[in-house]
């Protein structure tokens, strides 16, 4: 390959692409820490002023910001919806690993979820889980002769209809995962343990779940990053609703910049928000590292 | 088969460099060739044209030396501005102006708005304010007030054709007209005639809240065997919960803060009391779904026959008279229940106002006269009631107009002072944990009061 002349030659050529690195990426996050080291309100004319970390140490201490509600509920929803959809992704991509008549078909239903717009499917759901004995979940509870309930009016229900909601739009997503990894897998292994005679049980235990590990990290953290950002989903099924049950941590910033017109509060919110995802993934990464 | 010629880097780089090189100069040429600070004379015409709105023909008359140019207005997501956007080609064909109405839903409304008017953009020329938000906009100086512009258009607008009182609540600030007046809302008492003449109740028996609550307890075990409930009310997180809370409020004798040292007493025991009633209305004798329930959900319930009585924005009341409307001949309006204090039905509203930072002020007042004007509001209230007089001359609104009447007269506005949309939505929170059951009244309220003396100082409006 030949070599370029100079230095300047690489930077001439690199130039670009970092300075449009450094406009959309590095400029935004720096604004967004003047803006929570500042007190700025922008609904109503309160003058602006440096107040240092006071928003960081107001949003977790002060009720009024719901940090912690919010965090709570950012626990519960991404907890939940991570573990099924990790169980059930595996499941399906072991089952979609065999061949069998129609398997084509299955893993091409199987992508349909991920190609729906996310507010498409929040409309969807919100109309299926709608009070009424016509909605379609209501529908069937009362045909089986159970009753109305009230989905969405209820705390505990209302954040089971997100959790519902998330499993079914992104379990074909690790599916889709394992199944890549799973169809790369080296046959002899299997073969070796197969003549040997291993259970079924055995060969995933020994073989299948260590040699998926890296990529089953790889896939929970991709997953994990993108349920601690839940935004739409949560707006057009519960609008954090009811009281704040539902309201998780993106959607509570959100609030705090555009219904209450506090910037910085919501600056310092997303940034700790930031901070926790960079820390579980450098963790995470570090994992996968170490393992490779 | 010849082999493709491969090119250099530094003839790639020569090429791209003269490409990049000639699109900036025919750029820069293009730029300083067009001319300059040329102005455009568009004469308006000054024709003649009959337009015919569905169920009215009116002949209107564009005069010379109109504003021109095109606006962008933004309104609320409900049936008038609906309605209104059906008829725009009228107000083009009068004037020359070309209107995008833009409609959002209420929480959206507010977001987009504030969030454009408070970077100063001129993306919006006619803003969309609930009462609620006039303190802010005119506070925040994002919009333009128009008593000079009322004066000099008096004859036009017919000021007196709007209620003093939707006028003091929805179109004012401070002394300053904001702008017009456009969706009224009120809060009236709807209930099923025919259901409470069959189990041998009047609306006189419908005249206090604990009236209500027994006439809906005696009627709740037959209901039931109806697929009915009793009550319906919209207690869904958000602007609606906080309207249906206030009606109690009042009745109740309780306030937000004391107007004039502005301390919260929103935890008050007439307070407390009042949301213990709502709470205990809802449980006992409410539609399940109240929780959840806000604006068009409470319709449709009163609409399929899902509920007997409901306390809701007279502004409702169009869509239950519509000739599809399976309950059209069997409900009535009636004024607010009465508390243990007084009648307290809440007052909203909406009001066209003028951004301050549109580039095409005189445009968007023009808009504003014809949106808010006779004409109009009596063919919009056909979907939803306009805050004039003439919008409720309709004969068929008789079941409801002297109920909205009446209401209007004793109607009790929400604070709207610029920090109130962030309060307003923090009892929205406290109201709707109450129904769904996840907190008592007191805890919630005393919670509530607490955030209250938090924003209320932020705002610099408490000192505590």
């Amino acid at each position: 390959m030949k070599k370029f002349k100079s230095n300047y030659d690489i930077i001439i050529l690199l130039a670009p692409s970092i300075i449009l690195l450094i406009i959309t990426t590095l400029f935004p996050l720096i604004y967004c820490i003047w803006i929570s080291l500042n007190s700025i309100i922008i609904f109503y004319p309160v003058p602006v002023k440096f107040v240092g970390f006071d928003n960081f140490i107001n949003s977790l201490l002060n009720p009024i910001y719901g940090f912690w509600t919010s965090a709570y509920n950012t626990l519960i929803f991404t907890g939940c919806s991570l573990a099924i959809e990790f169980i059930l992704g595996l499941g399906i991509a072991l089952l979609l690993n065999k061949e069998f008549k129609g398997v084509w078909f299955l893993r091409y239903i199987l992508v349909l979820p991920l190609l729906i717009s996310p507010i498409s499917i929040g409309l969807l759901f919100r109309l299926m889980f709608l009070p009424g004995d016509w909605a379609f979940v209501n529908w069937i509870l009362t045909s089986l002769g159970l009753g109305v309930v009230q989905w969405l009016a209820n705390p505990m229900l209302a954040m089971i209809v997100l959790i519902i909601t998330d499993v079914w739009e992104w379990t074909p997503f690790m599916s889709l995962i394992f199944l890549a990894a799973l169809q790369i897998l080296p046959p002899a292994p299997f073969e070796a343990a197969s003549i040997d005679g291993a259970s079924s049980l055995q060969i995933f235990r020994y073989l299948t779940f260590p040699m998926l590990k890296e990529m089953m990290i790889i896939a929970f953290l991709l997953r994990l990053m993108d349920s601690l950002k839940t935004f739409d989903i949560i707006y057009i099924i519960t609008q954090g609703g009811p009281g704040t049950s539902t309201q998780n941590l993106n959607f509570n910033a959100f609030l705090q910049a555009f219904t209450f017109g506090n910037i910085s509060i919501a600056a310092a919110q997303i940034l700790m928000l930031t901070f926790i995802v960079i820390f579980i993934s450098i963790y995470l990464i570090r994992m996968v590292r170490e393992r490779a | 088969m010849s082999e493709p010629k491969k090119v250099g880097r530094r003839t790639f780089l020569n090429y791209a460099i003269a490409v990049v090189a000639t699109g900036v100069i025919v750029g820069a040429a293009t730029y300083y060739a067009a001319p300059k600070g040329a102005t455009t004379t568009v004469t308006a015409p000054a024709a003649t044209t009959t337009v015919t709105v569905p169920g009215a023909t009116t002949t209107v008359t564009a005069p010379g030396g109109m504003p021109k140019g095109s606006i962008t207005a933004y309104m609320v997501a409900e049936p008038g501005p609906e309605a209104l956007k059906s008829i725009l080609s009228i107000f083009k064909n009068k004037t020359g102006i070309d209107v995008t109405l833009e409609v959002y839903p209420y929480a959206t409304l507010q977001t987009k708005q504030a969030t454009v008017l408070s970077a100063g953009s001129s993306t919006v020329d006619v803003v969309y304010s609930d009462d609620v938000w006039l303190g802010q906009y005119y506070e925040s100086g994002w919009v333009v007030p128009v008593d000079d512009l009322i004066e000099r258009d008096k004859n036009e607008i017919n000021l007196d054709d709007f209620p003093k009182g939707l006028q003091e609540g929805n179109m004012k600030y401070a002394g300053h007209y904001i702008g017009l007046g456009s969706i009224s809302a009120i809060y009236i008492f709807y209930y099923r005639k025919d259901i409470l003449e069959k189990f041998g109740y009047t609306e006189k028996d419908l005249d206090t809240w604990d009236g209500v609550y027994e006439v809906a307890k005696a009627m709740k075990p037959d209901l039931e065997k109806m697929g009915m409930e009793p009550i319906g009310l919209m207690g869904a997180r958000g602007v609606q919960a906080t309207c249906a809370y206030y009606q109690f409020l009042g009745a109740w004798g309780g306030r937000v803060y004391d107007p004039t040292t502005y301390k919260p007493e929103i935890n008050s025991d007439a307070a407390v009391a009042a949301l213990e009633f709502e709470a205990k209305l809802a449980k006992d004798v409410g539609i399940a779904s109240i929780p959840s329930d806000d604006y068009g959900e409470l319709q449709a319930n009163f609409l399929n026959g899902r509920v007997a009585m409901m306390p809701a924005w007279h502004n409702m009341a169009p869509a239950l008279l519509a000739p599809d409307s399976p309950v059209k001949d069997k409900w009535r309006g009636i004024p607010i229940p009465k508390g243990p204090v007084k009648r307290a039905p809440t007052l909203g509203g909406w009001c066209l106002a003028i951004s301050k930072f549109s580039k095409n002020k005189d445009a968007a007042w023009e808009f504003i006269k014809w949106a808010a004007s006779a004409d109009t509001c009596v063919y919009l209230s056909k979907y939803q009631d306009m805050s004039r007089y003439s919008s409720f001359a309709d004969p068929s609104k008789s079941v409801y107009a002297n109920a909205s009447l009446t209401d209007l007269a004793i109607a009790w506005a929400r604070p709207n002072i610029p920090p109130w949309p962030a309060m307003s939505d923090q009892m929205g929170i406290a109201v709707n944990n109450v129904l769904s059951g996840a907190t008592t009244a007191k805890a919630a309220l005393d919670d509530l009061q607490k955030k209250y003396e938090d924003i209320l100082k932020s705002a610099g409006y408490y000192k505590g």
